[in-house]
């Protein structure tokens, strides 16, 4: 499954990917129209990252709006998951895969 | 002369004298002025923009005893000897600050609404020293996203200018010397002759009495008639003018997201220059916040302090989201004055000139504040040998989650660095837990941190495009 994420305009010529918003769908991310200042995500740029289109977030704090844009990576859910949480949620992942 | 042109010619004289011929109240030589339209005022005049940074407001100090009176000064001493027994835990409460400003006050910082300082520039294009630029009125109009609070400018500046003194001697001497001859000689004379002869005409030979009478009477006058009339009229006038002008300096005015600025000159000044304004300007329509980190209590005396009595400090800030530059519409209208005769003088007075007036034809495009003047500068920390510099990731509480750990300063980023390389293991064995309040700090893929990867730390800037 593919992940999608929300990136902030002024953010979208950095030399990685920050995410302040991350879905297994693009109905999930365009429903969420919340972010919050301080919780993000970094994921390293891939050539094979699409840009899907334009949407407008709320930060939960100061309520303030801001311009962002949809992209698909190419990455897989899993993979994402262990960068968004880290050596934990991988280990975590991992004994999920092996109960199945 | 007739005698009757005598008076009009010391009339007429006087009247002369009297005449009021200072040049240099005049503005210029001509007669008649009319001011010339011209399509396109940007071969005379010249108008860019652009924005500096405002200097930065006096740092806050905090007051010490020694702001105080005497009597203060007394009471503080008094009440400090009160909780501090020893002499050397007295000494040290003395010296510290009496008022800071509490650090925890600030919890967001608005970057949204800021005040820059526009530098208009005027150009007078002309080569001839004597051409200047009259008055002028410049208009910015700025992008429809940010909108213009305020202007330091909008009270208008009148300035009043000493010309000099105009000193005025006139000093006439009249004097007519008239001396009218008039002669008449007449000169009337009679001759009378009379001869009476008495002839005895009997017998041939008479001889009679001869009776001759020469009567001659001249009559001689002569006039000399003269009016030697002599007026010597010597007069001396001294007028001393004190010659003042009030002026617009500057007047600014904000109407539909435009800025105006209006200038005027003086007689033998040129407005070649610059004009500044300090404006305030926000916009609300595209904004990100980021959450920025400070700590406190990293040192204690000259060691350093253990990563659980560390505090953190959150910070929220707000500034633009752009990705463009503050675009600003530039037109502008002025007066040229050009002179096209006599402009050798160094005095206006004298010159024959042609008013130009005219705008733009265009408006002209500048760029007013590029996009990197709209972004604080914030630092990040990454690890020597990534590329793509992403920074280290920190664990807030309060946000409910990981965000990169960015710093509001070089210095809170560089004391946080000594800090953490010198406790690089006690941070690595406690998960990079800092504080008690359940911050931790991660590697930028979110894995805990160790002490190989603390000791590669170096400090970035944010976002750098």
């Amino acid at each position: 499954m593919a992940t999608y994420i929300t990136v902030l305009n002024s953010s979208v010529n950095n030399r990685y990917w920050k995410a302040v918003q991350v879905a297994e769908s693009l109905q999930a991310i365009l429903n969420n129209r919340y972010y919050t200042a301080g919780v993000s995500t970094s994921f390293p740029k891939k050539e094979g990252d699409i840009f899907v289109q334009d949407k407008q977030v709320t930060e939960t704090s100061t309520q303030l709006t801001a311009n962002a844009k949809v992209f698909k990576l190419d990455m897989q859910t899993s993979d994402a998951m262990k960068i968004m949480s880290g050596k934990a949620s991988a280990n975590l992942i991992k004994k999920m895969k092996n109960l199945k | 002369m007739r005698y009757s042109l005598i008076p009009f010619t010391i009339i007429f004289t006087l009247i002369a004298g009297c005449n009021y011929s200072g040049k240099l109240t005049k503005r210029y030589y001509n007669k008649r002025l009319e001011p010339k339209p011209i399509d396109n005022i940007t071969t005379h005049v010249d108008v860019n923009a652009y924005v500096i940074e405002k200097e930065a407001p006096p740092s806050f100090k905090p007051k010490t005893i020694f702001d105080l009176t005497e009597k203060g000064q007394q009471e503080v001493i008094r009440q400090a000897g009160i909780n501090d027994t020893t002499n050397d835990k007295l000494m040290s409460s003395l010296s510290l600050p009496l008022s800071s400003k509490p650090s925890n006050e600030i919890d967001f910082i608005d970057y949204t609404k800021v005040e820059k300082r526009i530098i208009v520039t005027l150009q007078n294009l002309s080569h001839m020293p004597a051409d200047r630029i009259g008055k002028v009125k410049v208009e910015l109009k700025i992008d429809p996203e940010f909108k213009i609070l305020s202007c330091n400018r909008l009270t208008t500046e009148y300035q009043s200018i000493d010309l000099g003194k105009l000193n005025y001697s006139n000093s006439n001497q009249f004097e007519i010397s008239g001396n009218l001859t008039g002669g008449v000689t007449g000169t009337s004379g009679t001759t009378d002759l009379s001869e009476t002869t008495n002839s005895n005409k009997v017998g041939d030979a008479s001889t009679g009495s001869k009776n001759n009478r020469t009567d001659s009477r001249t009559t001689g006058t002569t006039a000399t008639r003269g009016i030697a009339g002599k007026f010597n009229a010597s007069r001396s006038f001294t007028e001393e003018v004190l010659l003042k002008q009030r002026i617009v300096n500057l007047n600014a005015s904000i109407s539909n997201n435009t800025l105006t600025l209006f200038q005027e000159s003086i007689s033998g000044i040129d407005l070649s220059g610059n004009i500044l304004a300090d404006i305030i300007f926000e916009s609300k329509v595209d904004t990100r916040v980021e959450r920025v980190y400070s700590f406190s209590g990293l040192m204690k005396g000259s060691s350093f302090e253990e990563p659980k009595d560390v505090k953190v400090k959150e910070t929220l800030i707000a500034y633009f989201n752009f990705t463009k530059d503050i675009n600003a519409e530039l037109c502008y209208e002025a007066d040229f004055r050009q002179v096209d005769k006599r402009h050798r003088t160094i005095t206006e007075s004298d010159d024959k000139i042609n008013l130009l007036y005219g705008k733009t034809s265009q408006p002209k495009k500048i760029i007013l504040i590029s996009k990197d003047q709209l972004r604080p500068k914030l630092w990040i920390l990454f690890v020597t040998g990534d590329n793509n510099k992403i920074p280290l990731q920190f664990l807030s509480p309060a946000a409910g989650g990981k965000g990169q750990l960015i710093f509001n300063s070089y210095t809170d980023a560089r004391n946080f660095v000594t800090w953490l390389k010198a406790n690089a293991a006690k941070i690595a064995n406690a998960e990079g837990k800092i504080g008690t309040s359940g911050h931790a700090i991660f590697k930028s893929d979110n894995r805990n941190i160790d002490a190989n990867t603390i000791n590669r730390i170096e400090i970035g800037v944010y976002e750098e495009n």
